[in-house]
């Protein structure tokens, strides 16, 4: 299919005769270098539909093939595409298997029709899609928890709400940085996974700042120098959650489970070292400074990590932790402490790694990392420690990882 | 998530699934016969691995296989002489004297060998997962199979932990990050997510766990028909357990004698005495890296000054294996441990630039030496196999290998027989069996 011509059968791709000489259970109608012509296997779909109209180039089978898929008259590319929306939006699908529907066929769904118009009809744009989801009624109900998705499922209904669906592990790295205010800062990533690439042609994927740029760190060399201190403790976390640094095959549901080194790996890390941590460039500074009273605290506190107000046993907790120190919590504002220059973070790279000035310079690095961001001095240290503690609890709670 | 499966992760053996084969790819395994493992009379007795990993590719006839002595590095040979050991005519390198003493207790094996011998990356993850990586799957490490297969020995301690850097060849590849590894770079201060951020006291760490605790037990109890939030709840409480002084106490080597800690050596020597605490905790495979910053920079990597201090790497790799032994010896613990000693590929037996070495030209202008996997070392000792012996010859330089080749996978397989785990196992990558090791067959002498 990607080439389009005839192929020769690689070696590779033959089954080995048994040297033992038994019969093998299977026929072996093909030998290495067996010449192949291409075959095209869409007879349903007639050739020359679009032939003359779309494509730029007639005879391509390859502009052919994508010409039927993306035709407004093929009801299946966008409806597997709606399925798939409606997946990741509501954490449950109207057709199942999302990647695979060649077991159930098409599904009468008068749901998935309107979807599949809706899209087809905004010019296949993914955004309106989503739109016309959030802006549901069923999106923005109350969400079910997966015995009553699983219940309504048996009965061969719709479930009447989104699933109760836990972050991926993008979506908790971003949430992290989102709610803190504080840039991602971590080093550029140039990687090679697999240690087959020469160093000429390492790829550079660039200075990551949403987690979705995160790729491997590849240091498979074990070689002090050549570690990335601030991205490995953020790929530490993704990976904790589910998130894959190698992809050679595709994923369309990731493994969710909970581990008991999820918890531990993010709240002694970088929920401690940065986000929790009341720098100069925190919002939860912000907030901390410029409220005027506990209890105003503890609801924006509460509202900003976990979207909802406290209940009345966590306000009494809350205010009992921060009221002492409240008022004369505020020291002198001081301008701005210049943040550890990122230009160290860039200081070693392949080219130089092996001077032992480059070991030295990463362990120091990995040190600063381990200590996290400088706290302020614009709060008094032992409210700030208090008020660093609500946030950390907060964030580490568990609910901080489900939404709705 | 079941509890039954992170119940698993704490303790418990590994239950493999039985899952529906689909066609077993050829390259590796022909689909008319199940690798055949010949019938063995003996079965290894560790419940332990410690992995040593001397990364950068030691020089196998500057260590275990020594050969006749290069003038001033002008002619091929070893750096250094070589002297008799426990084993009557088996010699080491005459840096490695106290492990010569005990290598009676020890199998070496000279006849180690790959094909990928350019980049170091390529050649850690060749030796780890014992495959050459595939476009369709991430293959799992030793230490991620033998987690997979066995769990770990002990409750609330973690089946799989590496003294070292994280590395893809490291991890558990298409197993999941269920069989993953906990790591630690710093000796004293443990697994970076274990332990406690730097900077908090007690007061604090307790004021942060009680506050999280009491939330996680509202948020599970208002939502009481939710088995997600359950599950979750569930792990992080499980995670404070591992945390307890009773696992982080096994990081104070302060509590070992001076005697003992001195006996060990430096920073790599340090390693090993925590990983002998490790697996008497019930950590069941720990990998124990000879980092790259230790004593001479380049550590094995012996190119250019590095070979110059090499001996200096050799003495304390000699010094940390030696107390290993007789630690674990006196202990009553080297039946029940594998200590194995592995590196990615070996040395040429030329000092400067080889022909065949086509590395920048300031690696070996020095007088150093390039790569070789054609044949190169790894030793293993306890487990309870028949040790004592030399497995695999090598010709007169070390480059070729006379007798006995020992392949990755059946070094592989080796470990996996020592530990209790039937090397024709399959593993499955969803719904494909993908065979424990690539054809490896267990050393069948280390099993008489």
């Amino acid at each position: 299919m990607l080439h389009r011509e005839t192929l020769a059968l690689p070696v590779s791709s033959t089954v080995p005769l048994n040297p033992d000489g038994r019969v093998p259970p299977i026929t072996i109608s093909l030998k290495a270098g067996d010449k192949l012509a291409p075959d095209w296997h869409l007879a349903s779909f007639p050739r020359t539909e679009f032939s003359n109209q779309l494509l730029r180039n007639p005879s391509d089978t390859r502009e052919q093939f994508s010409a039927i898929v993306t035709a407004p008259t093929n009801q299946r590319f966008p409806r597997v595409i709606m399925n798939r929306l409606w997946h990741r939006y509501l954490g449950w699908s109207i057709v199942e298997p999302i990647d695979d529907w060649g077991s159930v066929g098409d599904v009468d769904s008068r749901l998935l029709d309107w979807l599949e118009r809706d899209f087809v009809m905004a010019g296949y744009d993914l955004k309106h899609a989503a739109r016309s989801i959030f802006l549901s009624q069923v999106y923005q109900s109350a969400a079910l928890n997966q015995k009553e998705i699983a219940s309504a499922k048996r009965s061969k209904q719709l479930a009447n709400g989104p699933a109760r669906r836990r972050l991926s592990a993008e979506q908790l790295i971003d949430s992290l940085f989102a709610m803190s205010g504080k840039a991602m800062d971590l080093e550029p990533m140039s990687l090679d996974p697999e240690g087959r690439r020469p160093p000429e042609q390492f790829l550079h994927l660039g200075f990551p700042t949403r987690a979705w740029q995160l790729a491997s760190t590849s240091t498979d060399r074990d070689r002090p120098a050549l570690m990335l201190p601030a991205l490995q403790q953020v790929s530490d976390v993704m990976m904790s959650f589910g998130w894959r640094d190698s992809r050679p095959t595709p994923l369309s549901v990731r493994d969710e489970s909970a581990s008991p080194l999820q918890s531990l790996i993010l709240g002694n890390g970088l929920a401690s070292t940065r986000i929790a941590r009341l720098s100069d460039d925190s919002l939860f500074t912000e907030l901390a400074w410029s409220a005027t009273a506990p209890r105003e605290l503890v609801e924006n506190l509460t509202l900003t990590v976990l979207g909802r107000t406290p209940t009345e046993e966590e306000r009494m907790a809350y205010e009992a932790l921060l009221s002492p120190g409240f008022s004369s919590r505020r020291l002198h504002r001081s301008p701005t402490l210049n943040p550890v220059a990122s230009h160290k973070r860039n200081a070693v790279s392949w080219a130089n790694h092996l001077v032992p000035e480059a070991t030295r310079i990463k362990l120091l690095l990995e040190q600063e990392i381990l200590r996290g961001d400088i706290p302020t001095q614009w709060l008094e240290s032992d409210w700030r420690d208090r008020m660093e503690d609500a946030i950390w609890s907060l964030m580490n709670s568990s609910e901080f990882l489900f939404v709705p | 998530m079941k509890r039954r499966q992170y119940l698993q992760w704490m303790g418990s053996a590994a239950a493999l699934g039985c899952l529906n084969t689909s066609v077993v790819k050829p390259a590796l395994c022909s689909p008319f016969q199940a690798p055949k493992i010949a019938p063995l009379s003996r079965v290894g007795t560790a419940d332990s691995c410690i992995f040593l990993w001397l990364g950068g590719g030691a020089c196998q006839i500057d260590t275990f296989d020594p050969k006749r002595l290069s003038t001033g590095r002008k002619d091929p040979g070893s750096a250094y002489a070589a002297i008799d050991t426990a084993i009557p005519g088996v010699q080491l390198c005459q840096h490695l004297s106290r492990t010569a003493k005990l290598l009676d207790r020890c199998a070496v094996v000279r006849s180690l060998h790959h094909n990928v011998v350019d980049e170091h990356a390529a050649a850690t993850n060749r030796v780890h997962t014992g495959r050459p990586p595939a476009d369709s799957t991430v293959y799992p490490s030793i230490g991620s199979i033998v987690s997979h297969q066995l769990g770990a020995n002990g409750d609330g301690v973690p089946a799989y932990v590496v003294a070292g850097y994280p590395s893809a060849s490291r991890g558990p590849g298409f197993l999941g990050a269920q069989y993953s590894y906990v790591y630690l770079t710093d000796t004293e201060l443990g697994p970076s997510g274990l332990r406690k951020p730097t900077g908090l006291s007690d007061a604090r760490n307790n004021r942060r766990a009680d506050l999280a605790a009491r939330l996680r037990g509202d948020f599970a109890r208002r939502n009481p028909e939710d088995e997600r939030i359950r599950d979750y709840v569930a792990a992080a409480e499980a995670g404070v357990k591992l945390t307890s002084p009773k696992f982080m106490s096994v990081f104070d080597l302060k509590s070992e004698s001076d005697t003992l800690r001195g006996a060990y050596g430096g920073e790599f020597g340090q390693r090993c005495l925590l990983a002998r605490r490790l697996v008497e905790s019930g950590v069941r495979f720990v990998e124990v890296s000879f980092n790259l910053n230790f004593i001479n920079g380049t550590g094995w990597m012996t190119h250019n000054e590095g070979q110059l201090q090499q001996h200096v790497l050799i003495d304390q790799l000699d010094q940390a294996i030696a107390a290993l032994l007789l630690d674990l010896e006196n202990r009553n613990r080297l039946d029940r441990t594998l200590v194995v000693v592995a590196t990615e590929f070996g040395r040429p037996p030329e000092f400067g630039r080889p022909p065949e070495f086509d590395g920048p030209p300031e690696f070996d202008g020095g007088g150093g030496r390039g790569h070789q996997s054609t044949a190169f070392s790894g030793l293993l000792a306890g487990g309870g196999l028949a040790l004592g012996q030399a497995i695999g010859t090598t010709d007169e330089l070390g480059r070729k290998i006379a007798s006995r080749p020992v392949s990755i996978p059946d070094f592989h397989a080796t470990i996996h027989r020592a530990l209790g785990i039937d090397p024709s196992e399959e593993l499955y990558d969803g719904d494909r069996p993908v065979p424990i090791t690539d054809r490896g067959q267990p050393i069948a002498e280390l099993f008489t």
